[in-house]
């Protein structure tokens, strides 16, 4: 169910009134009861394979705390192979088979493999990794394993982040499914809220977004250098609002039930470093391949190549996480060679700083380093964003090239309509000047509240206003999906 | 995002004596909050609705999503006791009987087939309550827009957004018996102008093929798209629908003009409105190309299909190339004896409706 359908409307206040009004030891079933609907309601049959996972780790992590000395990492290594092995089916092999095909036809041998063409269950990385982390974690003793197989089922399938995360941890969620969450109405005037800005972010700025980003990217060849670097400014902005709304909604729903979920984004565009900006996006997954995967590599006390190929890995890895292609993989390995470079030219930059003066004026530098951070993340959603590798160089070439100046001759629409107009455009531009302003003012706020102390008939009209843009110059009626569903 | 707005300003309920956790207290305070926000809530929406009204009628729509509709709603609804005819119909009727060039007596209400039968209704309908002396009315409909049944692509945007009394609402529920469209419809009659703007200022884009993904067509071709976006409502709109068309047999080769179940409800209320008014009603077709040949079993036209256009005079499959808007549409005034448009004005600018194409779109379309 997306969040942003009317069945969400309905199902969520219905559900979590039900959910209040329960005795408390119904209302974890319950929960797992309308979990299982909420997924369900994508394609039911994938419901089985999520159920499958989530019986394969419950008894793995059992035999992980029961069994002892290798039989314990056996029991892990099945875990952990079972859930990659669904990743591997759903999400890899028609990837690699395409791959292996192309070589074979390269060298003339007739390659017999067929595609399985499935369709890829929802949000299947998320969960899968979610699960991985409690294998993980009850292995290596920093959590007990869950001998409720429905407590741990919810750990898995909580809705709210069931679909795009957050990726929980379980010493941070597994013992919240125990305690008593009686209603606390500040608690889901908060949660409510939370879903208010999220719902903003998806409708008003993402998706009004995304009609101009799509529209330039599924024609490249008819726009110029010029609109190309707008659209992917605008791709960063829409899928910052896409995955961090959908966060925000799944955060507050979750709050609303009286549950806290981990943060996800914290001002990531308002990072000074490529390294600064993956502390402050997808945080939950940036940590889960920190802790599980680049710390066990050996992290960055080991040798330079050491430490050069262990960032490769993780974020080339990192990008086929979220898709089986190589876009996305050329869009990790981009990430990673821009931290390399960030280490390796950290005195030569220090040294430009103080030669140029600008290292005088922390202000004007940090706006600097925040402007260069934004257009190198943003060149790396070419990767992300374009449908080929192809059509990504081919965009970045008239980024760079003479093609910058190029006349756009995109063919219009509906009724000889333009598919978008400088109005939408300059709208786009004024929505993302507000979005900074607001995330700048809330970072501000934690420090010294200002509207806190206000009463509401000065903080209300904030929320009116909110709500009458949605209803404005929201994407209403179309159910566009979250782009991070599909990873 | 790690706290959100909700660091912008306290819950209101802080301001409330604080009860403990799960008490009756809270609940009273969450609904004596809400009651009280809602309220607030529901008054911005009624002020901002007003305002939203009065800029739309001192701007003008005309080259946005659904303008030419925005533009028809407005003409129907000015009085006028000099009008004896209307010509309603779809885009391709639009690019031949564009409005504000028609000759005195006459009224071109032409917009697109996206409003479905049911809006040529509507439109007809508040035409026989302003223009007094109608006598008149002709419909130009392509043959395959008799199909449409509304659309979720579209209905919201060209149909909801204009056509939303609540006897509407009604109506249109009964025919299609979609929960999805009650939804939309309801909204657009709760909030007509906040509706109204939100549609018209869509960006075009926002309809293309790749509106319903996430990533364009690579992600089409990979990633999962929810069956039904409305998975509560979907299943009872499918349990509770109308039958479906029925399709009747014509001679081999030709393809029969379907009624959908919207598009045959709102003929015959066309049929009996203009009886009950006293006004002739002319159904006729919109000129189609060679391509398909259509056959009219049920006798939906009251006059021949003109079947013979050359492909190469249309744009695409059924709207005309500039230079031949204006040879078609004195053929169609020949053809259906439409004496009315005899002294129609001489506009260089005829049929401007569908702008020059550009290179790129003439080359897509080659």
């Amino acid at each position: 169910m997306l969040f942003n359908s009317v069945s969400f409307l309905l199902f969520f206040p219905l559900t979590t009134l039900i959910y209040y009004l329960l005795p408390r030891r119904l209302r974890g079933a319950w929960l797992l009861l309308v979990s299982c609907a909420f997924y369900a309601a994508f394609i039911p049959v994938y419901l089985w394979i999520l159920l499958g996972v989530i019986l394969i780790d419950y008894i793995a992590g059992l035999m992980i705390q029961w069994a002892g000395g290798r039989a314990r990492g056996v029991f892990l290594i099945a875990s952990l192979l079972a859930n990659i092995g669904v990743l591997a089916v759903f999400k890899y092999f028609d990837f690699a088979n395409d791959n292996l095909r192309a070589l074979a036809t390269f060298v003339h041998w007739n390659y017999p493999v067929r595609d399985l063409g499935m369709v890829l269950p929802i949000g299947l990385s998320f969960h899968t990794f979610q699960s991985m982390a409690y294998t993980i974690e009850v292995y290596r003793g920093n959590q007990k394993a869950e001998r409720n197989l429905g407590i741990y089922a919810l750990y898995v399938m909580f809705y709210p982040q069931l679909v795009a995360g957050p990726i929980e941890r379980p010493q941070h969620m597994l013992h919240q499914f125990r305690e008593r969450h009686p209603f606390v109405a500040d608690q889901v005037f908060d949660g409510l809220k939370q879903m208010l800005w999220g719902f903003f972010k998806k409708l008003v700025i993402a998706d009004r977004m995304a009609a101009i980003v799509d529209a330039v990217y599924d024609h490249p060849h008819d726009v110029g250098g010029a609109m190309l670097v707008l659209a992917t400014w605008f791709f960063a902005i829409q899928i910052y609002c896409d995955f961090s709304g959908y966060s925000d909604i799944a955060i507050g729903a979750a709050r609303v039930l009286g549950y806290q979920l981990m943060t996800n984004f914290d001002r990531p565009y308002a990072a000074r470093s490529v390294g600064e900006f993956w502390h402050r996006w997808h945080i939950s997954l940036s940590t889960w391949f920190r802790d599980y995967l680049y710390i066990p590599l050996g992290g960055s006390r080991v040798s330079l190549p050491r430490w050069v190929f262990n960032v490769m890995v993780v974020f080339v890895i990192s990008g086929w996480w979220h898709g089986a292609s190589w876009t996305f993989a050329i869009w990790g390995a981009l990430h990673g060679i821009y931290l390399i470079c960030s280490r390796l030219t950290r005195g030569l930059r220090a040294r430009i700083a103080a030669f140029t003066g600008i290292s005088r004026h922390p202000l004007a530098h940090d706006i600097w380093r925040v402007f260069a951070t934004f257009n190198l993340v943003a060149l790396a959603w070419v990767f992300f964003r374009a449908d080929s590798v192809r059509d990504a160089w081919l965009v970045l070439s008239r980024m760079i090239g003479p093609g910058f100046f190029r006349k756009n001759t995109l063919a219009n629409g509906l009724m000889n309509l333009p598919l978008f107009t400088i109005n939408d455009i300059w709208l786009g531009a004024g929505l993302t000047v507000f979005l900074q302003a607001v995330e700048w003012y809330e970072s501000a706020s934690r420090k010294r509240p200002i509207v806190k102390p206000q009463p509401r008939w000065v903080r209300w009209p904030a929320y009116y206003a909110l709500v009458l843009m949605i209803l404005w110059l929201g994407a209403l009626g179309f159910g566009r999906t979250f782009i991070y569903f599909q990873f | 995002m790690t706290a959100s707005i909700e660091t912008i300003d306290p819950p209101a309920a802080r301001e409330t004596p604080a009860s403990p956790p799960g008490g009756s207290g809270q609940v009273r305070t969450f609904v004596l909050v809400s009651a009280q926000f809602m309220a607030g809530l529901l008054v911005a929406i009624l002020i901002f609705d007003q305002m939203i009204g009065v800029w739309l009628r001192r701007t003008n729509q005309e080259r946005k999503l659904g303008g030419e509709v925005f533009m028809a709603v407005q003409r129907a609804h000015r009085k006028n006791t000099d009008i004896s005819a209307i010509f309603l119909g779809d885009s391709v009727s639009h690019q031949l009987f564009r409005p504000g060039r028609e000759p005195p007596g006459v009224c071109f209400l032409t917009s697109n087939q996206a409003v479905t039968a049911a809006g040529q209704f509507y439109l007809m309908d508040d035409a026989l309550r302003h223009y007094r002396g109608l006598k008149d009315v002709y419909l130009f409909y392509l043959p395959a827009c008799w199909t449409n049944d509304m659309p979720r692509a579209f209905t919201r945007d060209y149909f909801c957004a204009y056509f939303h009394t609540f006897d509407d609402v009604v109506e249109v529920f009964k025919v299609k018996r979609d929960f999805e469209l009650l939804f939309a419809h309801a909204d657009r009659w709760l909030m007509p102008h906040i509706m109204l703007a939100n549609s018209l200022q869509r960006p075009v884009a926002s309809l293309g093929p790749a509106a319903q993904t996430a990533l364009g067509p690579r992600a089409a071709g990979t990633a999962p798209l929810p069956p039904d976006p409305e998975p509560l409502l979907t299943p009872l709109s499918r349990w509770l629908a109308s039958p479906p068309a029925v399709v009747p047999r014509v001679p081999a080769g030709s393809v029969p003009v379907i009624l959908s179940p919207v598009s045959r409800h709102y003929l015959a209320r066309m049929r009996q409105e203009c009886a009950a008014y006293g006004v002739r009603l002319h159904i006729l077709p919109c000129p189609v190309s060679t391509f398909v040949r259509f056959a009219d079993p049920d006798h939906v036209y009251d006059a021949p299909i003109i079947n013979d256009i050359d492909p190469a005079t249309l744009l695409d499959a059924v709207h005309f190339k500039q230079e031949f808007i204006e040879p078609a549409r004195e053929r169609v005034i020949k053809i259906y004896g439409l004496k009315c448009l005899e002294h129609m004005k001489d506009d260089a600018e005829w049929g401007s409706a569908t702008r020059p194409a550009t290179k790129s779109h003439r080359r897509h379309k080659s």
